[in-house]
């Protein structure tokens, strides 16, 4: 019933559909993956220089207000997907400070990351920690 | 070579690849630790245990009925005998036999209700029996809860309602057959001599069953039941003497299958005790519509050899626990296999 | 039993015995919800979201009974290729819709080579399908058990260690899936006064129900039901029974694997070893209740089955309490219903086919004697 012509073709559209399924599933998997997120608000030290925590932060994360992370606190976030951006703003004897700091940062497959806060104040490379999971 | 050809066409191919697999199993024993002589023993063992339950599918067979999937009804009979003796406090080949007695009332009033059930589903007796056993499982797992039994030994201690899910019989009959004329044969072979005697007792029975005048119209009624009415034979009256015939042999399986355990089994456990059975016997070479003792014995031997030698041969060569998992793989692969292989003609 | 085949049944004994089933499970039920103590609003919302928990998997039971070939047990194949997608998704933590799409992605090749086997396996089985459909679950509960305990995390490699056992390969006896827990529900919530009603499974109840709605219009659908009807007349037509019957029963994997997803996704965790077990009896009983048989089920039957079925499996445990005082006899009830409502359904349709072919037998009879006498 089928000839040769018509074979090839069924066989051309399926492997097509095929590896579109698994284009779209690699694609589910990369952005649907959740990521752990840890906050630090806490005294960190780089290359000797100690960098202090001194007050409260209000984070967004992915532009949604996530909450006040006190100091020497640490919070526990998941955030889905590749790209994000944290904003973080100091609240100075419970009054938001206006001051706001900003940080782009992108996961790869299975990571988790720390964010240390006086590390974004300070402008240093390392405010971010990541890490493979285990 | 046409000999050798004649020869697999009459024992089955599979059969023979079954009985080569199993004699690789047995050779393999002694180089991977297990002790061969106690691997004899572990299926003699087995053997005895089983090959009652195995037995009472035969005259369902017989009689045009088909398999026995309902065969739950005559273990939960011999259950109810056997609770009912440890409840009178009977030790030893008293309380056995007891048990047996008492099992077999039960059986006949089961195996009677569920033969007019047949009845009325000729043609579809296989499936109706299979759910039909499970409801009386499922339903009895109700009872054992309710039941008014008061035996120390059987009932949940410190306020709880109802019998315990395994009921040791030590100390009542456990191994009262095993132990009786046992022979030993070097240092781990203890041949359970009252079991296989009581084994041969059934068969003899059995034998002498079906050469009695009803035993002979069974068969008619099996092969040929227009032909068997044409005779004056009542078709249905037969049918249910095989069915209430196999319930009882059932019980009594079940009594001796404790006996060498040495626990009773309540609850789920005798849920799935159908399907084991029925494929040794289909193992052994019976269809749906043809069973005789040689496919008891054989089936028994076949199946029980495979399901003990196989997972303790495998756990050892792969090193790790798997056999649980393998014993539910190749018990329920060899009655996938048999399923699938009866199409109600020649085996 | 006599008939008497020149008097034309009344028709409400008629609906009676061919609905004794249903209706008894109705009678069960009414008996039983005032017996329960169970508040109207708390028994709404369970019923709904049993509804739209539970109505998937006994969708998938329809098109194998277009196929004559009967209650499919193997359904609980499906149900095992689901939860392998959900173990993956869960090792490689993807949350949300994503993560259930990509469940659905990973596990439906699975669940279609499962139904192959399966419909391989029914094939040689003509006759004897809802046995053999039994065992088979049972055996491949065997080899999933190998994969899952001592595949995972050895052969198969697995990332997150929090879902092995302590020894360091096989998956945990109990997996939480937070990451799609009740995305369904959530999707699209819709609370109307006290009662909750999940849109996002309505709406995905809605699309299935439409697709066999829609496969049996097609002629593929007109193949199955051919099929179904006999054997012979759909080989004379030219029709390939034994491959309809295999691609009808890997459908039917298919659409229980996505009904199983369903089914998880929404109580949040799953027993590994356990949660496909009773997949196939609690469905088929279902599909049972709503006034199915083994050669005629519809989507109303499933409809009916599901709300009556799972309002007996709520309201049942507490009567029995209320009545008789112990607690673990609800699970033993529930387990008794469901064998029994089958039992009863394939003896009753068992003995109406016997009573119909006698009746067919003494027509012709009849007819052949008034034949001669007029000679």
């Amino acid at each position: 019933m089928t000839g040769g012509k018509y074979l090839k073709r069924k066989i051309i559209i399926r492997t097509i559909l095929a590896i579109t399924l698994i284009l779209f599933g690699i694609f589910l998997y990369v952005n649907g993956q959740e990521h752990k997120l840890l906050i630090d608000n806490k005294d960190i030290i780089i290359n000797e220089n100690t960098y202090t925590a001194d007050t409260d932060y209000i984070i967004w994360l992915d532009n949604r207000e996530i909450g006040v992370i006190e100091k020497d606190e640490r919070i526990v976030a998941k955030v889905t997907g590749v790209s994000h951006k944290i904003v973080i703003e100091a609240i100075n004897d419970k009054v938001a400070s206006g001051k706001k700091f900003e940080k782009v940062f992108k996961f790869k497959n299975n990571e988790v990351a720390v964010i240390n806060i006086p590390a974004i104040i300070n402008d240093l490379n390392e405010w971010i920690n990541k890490s493979i999971r285990s | 070579m046409e000999k050798i050809q004649k020869i697999i066409e009459i024992v089955g191919l599979p059969r023979i690849i079954i009985f080569l697999f199993l004699v690789l199993l047995f050779v393999l024993t002694p180089f991977v630790g297990i002790r061969f002589d106690a691997s004899i023993n572990d299926v003699i063992v087995r053997f005895g245990m089983n090959a009652i339950l195995v037995l009472s599918l035969v005259p369902m067979v017989k009689s045009g009925c088909g398999l026995n999937f309902g065969l739950q009804l005559g273990a939960i009979a011999g259950i109810l005998g056997a609770l009912i003796s440890i409840e009178m406090n009977l030790r030893g080949f008293t309380g056995f036999f007891t048990a047996i007695g008492v099992g077999i009332l039960f059986a006949v009033v089961f195996g009677f209700l569920y033969g007019l059930l047949l009845n009325r589903v000729k043609g579809d007796e296989m499936v109706v029996a299979t759910y039909v056993g499970f409801s009386a499982v499922s339903f009895m797992s109700i009872m054992w809860l309710l039941l008014p039994f008061k035996s120390q030994t059987m009932i949940w201690a410190y306020g709880g309602t109802g019998l315990r899910t395994t009921i040791s019989n030590q100390g009542y009959w456990y191994h009262i057959l095993t132990d009786f004329l046992q022979i030993k044969i070097g240092s781990h072979i203890f041949f359970p001599t009252g079991t296989i005697l009581f084994f041969a007792f059934m068969v003899f029975l059995v034998w002498i069953f079906f050469r009695t005048k009803t035993g002979t119209a069974m068969i008619i009624v099996g092969s040929n039941s227009e032909y068997a009415r044409s005779c004056g034979v009542d078709v249905n009256k037969i049918r249910i003497i095989s069915v209430t015939l196999s319930t009882v042999i059932a019980a009594i399986g079940i009594i001796v299958y404790e006996e060498s355990f040495g626990f009773i089994q309540l609850y789920t456990a005798p849920l799935l005790i159908s399907f084991p059975a029925i494929a040794a016997l289909l193992l052994g070479g019976a269809t749906v519509k043809k069973a005789s003792v040689a496919n008891v014995i054989i089936g028994v031997f076949l199946f029980q050899s495979i399901l003990t030698m196989t997972p303790s041969v495998i756990n050892t060569l792969i090193k790790s626990n798997m056999a649980e998992s393998i014993r539910i793989i190749i018990s329920n692969g060899m009655v996938l296999y048999a399923l699938t292989r009866v199409t109600g003609g020649r085996s | 039993m006599k008939i008497n085949q020149n008097k034309t049944i009344n028709p409400v004994v008629h609906f009676l015995v061919n609905n004794a089933v249903p209706l008894f499970i109705f009678l069960l039920v009414i008996f039983s919800i005032p017996l329960s103590g169970l508040s109207g609003t708390f028994l709404i919302n369970e019923i709904i979201t049993r509804f739209s928990r539970d109505l998937p998997l006994i969708l998938a039971l329809l098109i194998p009974v277009m196929a004559g070939m009967g209650m499919n047990f193997s359904i609980v194949l499906g149900a095992m290729s689901g939860q392998i997608g959900l173990i993956f998704l869960t090792d490689w933590q993807i949350a949300g819709v994503p993560g259930l799409l990509l469940a659905i992605l990973i596990s439906t090749p699975i669940a279609v080579l499962l139904g192959y086997f399966a419909g391989v396996v029914l094939n040689l089985a003509k006759g004897k399908e809802m046995v053999t459909g039994f065992i088979l679950a049972f055996f491949m509960d065997g080899i999933y058990q190998i994969i899952v305990l001592f595949g995972m995390g050895t052969v198969i490699p697995i990332i997150t260690s929090d879902i092995l056992l302590p020894n360091g390969y096989g998956v945990k006896n109990s997996v939480n899936f937070i990451g799609v827990r009740q995305v369904l529900e959530k999707l699209i919530p819709l609370k109307i006064g006290q009662i909750s009603i999940p849109v996002g499974n309505f709406i995905v109840i809605a699309i299935l129900c439409l697709f066999i709605i829609w496969l049996k219009k097609t002629k593929f659908g007109q193949e199955i039901q051919t099929v179904g009807n006999s054997n012979e007349v759909a080989r004379m037509s030219g029709i390939n029974v034994e491959k309809t019957r295999i691609l009808s029963i890997i459908i039917s994997t298919v659409l229980a694997c996505y009904g199983q997803i369903i089914f998880l996704q929404n109580i949040g965790t799953m027993s590994t070893y356990n949660s496909h077990q009773p997949v196939g009896v609690f469905a088929i009983a279902a599909l049972l209740v709503g006034g199915a048989s083994v050669t005629k089920a519809t989507i109303p039957h499933a409809f009916i089955g599901v709300i009556l079925f799972h309002t007996l499996f709520v309201v049942a445990p507490r009567a029995g309490v209320t009545l008789i005082g112990v607690p673990q006899l609800g699970e033993y009830f529930r387990v008794f219903v469901s064998y029994g409502v089958i039992a009863l359904s394939l003896a009753l349709y068992a003995w109406r086919k016997r009573v119909e072919k006698e009746n067919e037998r003494k027509k012709a009879l009849n007819l052949k004697r008034s034949l001669l006498a007029e000679q």
